[in-house]
């Protein structure tokens, strides 16, 4: 079934792409539990920025999904989804380490997908095909047409995201690797939410 | 923003990220063409360093304009320098010209077969072109001459671990041990890399040099979040001794205190803290 | 002792190395204009000598304050692996980046 981004997931994957542009970053989508719950669909309310130091590492892995873990139980949340994207612009298949983060957090919940940020396609317009989604299907992941995802907002995601770009509002963003640099960096980006609280 | 700044705060700023060799090439070109553009004689003979600065950013966002401009001002000016050429050789790396790149080197290699930089940049251009394995090769060779090379073990590292030769990874994390043995991070990262590899031993090595990073900076939240890690596994492992049971445990308690303590500091995050810390205890134990 | 006193102890027993060294140049002079043989200075210079100078030393420590252990690499302790681990020799340049801050510049113009 087609999942639904919205802008505030969908900005914070977008600024975390854009932050460290020479890196491979990832991160996990999160969904709203109850209207899984109620109406199967896969309603995904914000994203995570996890690494951009070394994403091949398992330990802070770990550590970074059961503190996400705890933070959705504690919300009515659930991770439902893995973003990546690979360090070379013309890298736009899902490399090993990619596939096999998207295979543990796939375990957990069987419609995750995989979102690989296709690099070609990163610009200041921040259009929806940025975002390549791969299903898994006997036992690969396969990848989808982009109708199998939409944004909450077509036109005004897209362009809140480029005004939030152009204002260089990736700097305020917090990965995990940033908080675990320094404790008092937020990775939840409280104040960045707020911000974008503010555009919709 | 540039113009908000003064000079002073300008150039020290640049100079510091110079010096640190830190990569924030979108700030560092609007930055450093701000400064040349309006201060380029205050800068005395510091404003070559600087060109080559800005060139560098210049050409890591995409602004090849303000890359040939500054490339341009340095080759004029040290026509036959082999920094300069090497920098122009860049500057057609940038521009998708590989091969040229590859002449530009190589002709510098001719005067000077020694020019270790040169060398770096025509294993770059193997991962400028996602050649890795390509780029592993020609790394190693160049580590057979330059043993020493800190910059060049870490980044075999990197490959490595691209790749998912964490054997090999953790081999060049061993040399960067031995060259630099207070450094935390690399006994961090280390310790990561035998995690990855999981199994029993590499568990124990990777609890031991977590352990390791942690002395040396009591402040790295992932060699004190590792050593949780690493510990809570061994004591939930069923092939562990009664003894080893309870080392790890130790450990691993000694190690949660110590995060919880940190984050108490730090606060609001505490709460999370403690669940997370008794959800990894559990997990650790499947 | 408070550590004002220290300062005032150390000064006193630096302001007494000059008389110390007047002292010690008269008997030089004295036994130069005597003829007699220089072996060694007289006894209650070199003992007042030693005591300043362990008094000065004991000054200047608690003055200094509390010693720190020498911590190998301590520059490092602040830093990260987004500086330290930064390779800027093997830097190239076909990542995302170029083409996201390629035209930023010029709209901004």
């Amino acid at each position: 079934m087609a999942a639904t981004i919205s802008t505030k997931a969908f900005c914070k994957c977008l600024l975390h792409v854009s932050k460290y542009p020479y890196c491979a970053v990832n991160g996990v989508f999160v969904a709203d539990k109850k209207t899984f719950k109620d109406t199967r669909e896969v309603k995904i309310v914000d994203a995570v920025p996890l690494f951009h130091q070394c994403v091949g590492l398992a330990p802070m892995l770990e550590i970074a999904l059961v503190q996400i873990d705890t933070f959705c139980e504690a919300n009515g949340l659930m991770i439902a989804g893995y973003y990546h994207a690979n360090e070379h612009i013309r890298d736009n298949n899902p490399s090993p380490i990619a596939l096999k983060i998207a295979d543990k957090i796939q375990s957990n919940f069987s419609d995750a997908h995989l979102y690989l940020i296709n690099n070609g396609k990163v610009d200041a317009s921040c259009k929806k095909d940025t975002l390549m989604v791969y299903q898994h299907q006997d036992g690969k992941w396969k990848p989808l047409n982009n109708a199998n995802f939409k944004l909450e907002q077509e036109d005004s995601t897209c362009e809140t995201c480029a005004d939030l770009l152009k204002a260089r509002a990736q700097e305020d963003l917090m990965d995990f690797d940033c908080h675990l640099d320094d404790i008092t960096n937020d990775w939840q980006n409280g104040a960045l939410n707020e911000r974008l609280e503010s555009y919709s | 923003m540039a113009a908000t700044m003064n000079f002073e705060d300008v150039r020290d700023k640049l100079r510091k990220w110079r010096e640190d060799k830190v990569r924030n090439s979108v700030e560092t070109a609007d930055l450093g063409e701000y400064l040349l553009a309006n201060y380029r004689r205050k800068l005395g003979d510091e404003v070559w360093p600087l060109y080559e600065q800005v060139s560098i950013a210049a050409l890591d966002c995409g602004r090849l304009s303000l890359a040939r401009l500054c490339i341009h001002a340095v080759r004029q000016q040290f026509p036959h320098s082999s920094r300069s050429k090497r920098l122009h050789g860049m500057l057609e790396e940038a521009e998708g010209e590989f091969d040229k790149a590859r002449e530009t080197y190589n002709d510098i290699l001719k005067d000077d077969p020694a020019n270790g930089l040169v060398m770096k940049r025509l294993i770059a251009i193997h991962k400028g072109q996602n050649d890795i394995p390509g780029a592993i090769k020609e790394l190693n060779k160049y580590i057979e001459n330059f043993m020493s090379d800190s910059e060049a073990w870490m980044e075999l590292a990197e490959l490595y671990i691209q790749e998912q030769h964490y054997s090999k990874a953790a081999f060049c994390f061993e040399e960067l041990i031995l060259s630099n043995p207070h450094h935390h991070l690399y006994h961090q990262r280390y310790a990561e890399i035998m995690y990855t590899q999981g199994g029993p031993e590499n568990l124990e090595i990777a609890r031991k040099y977590f352990a390791q990073a942690v002395k040396l900076n009591s402040n790295n939240m992932r060699a004190l979040y590792g050593m949780f890690l690493s510990a809570s596994h061994l004591a939930a492992s069923s092939k562990a001794t009664i003894k080893k049971k309870t080392e790890n445990t130790k450990y691993a308690s000694w190690a949660a205190a110590q995060i919880a303590h940190k984050y108490k500091q730090a606060e609001p995050q505490v709460e999370v803290v403690g669940e997370m810390l008794d959800k990894l205890a559990i997990t650790s134990g499947n | 002792m408070p550590p004002p006193l220290y300062g005032t102890f150390l000064s006193a027993t630096l302001w007494n190395s000059i008389p110390l060294h007047i002292c010690q140049a008269e008997n030089r002079s004295y036994i130069r204009l005597t003829e007699q043989e220089f072996n060694r200075l007289p006894a209650d210079i070199v003992i007042e000598c030693f005591v300043s100078l362990i008094v000065t030393c004991y000054g200047v420590i608690n003055m200094a304050g509390k010693f720190k252990g020498i911590r190998a690499m301590a520059d490092f302790q602040n830093k990260s692996m987004d500086t330290v681990g930064n390779r800027p020799s093997f830097y190239h340049f076909a990542h995302r980046g170029t083409k996201l801050y390629a035209g930023e510049p010029e709209e901004e113009r």
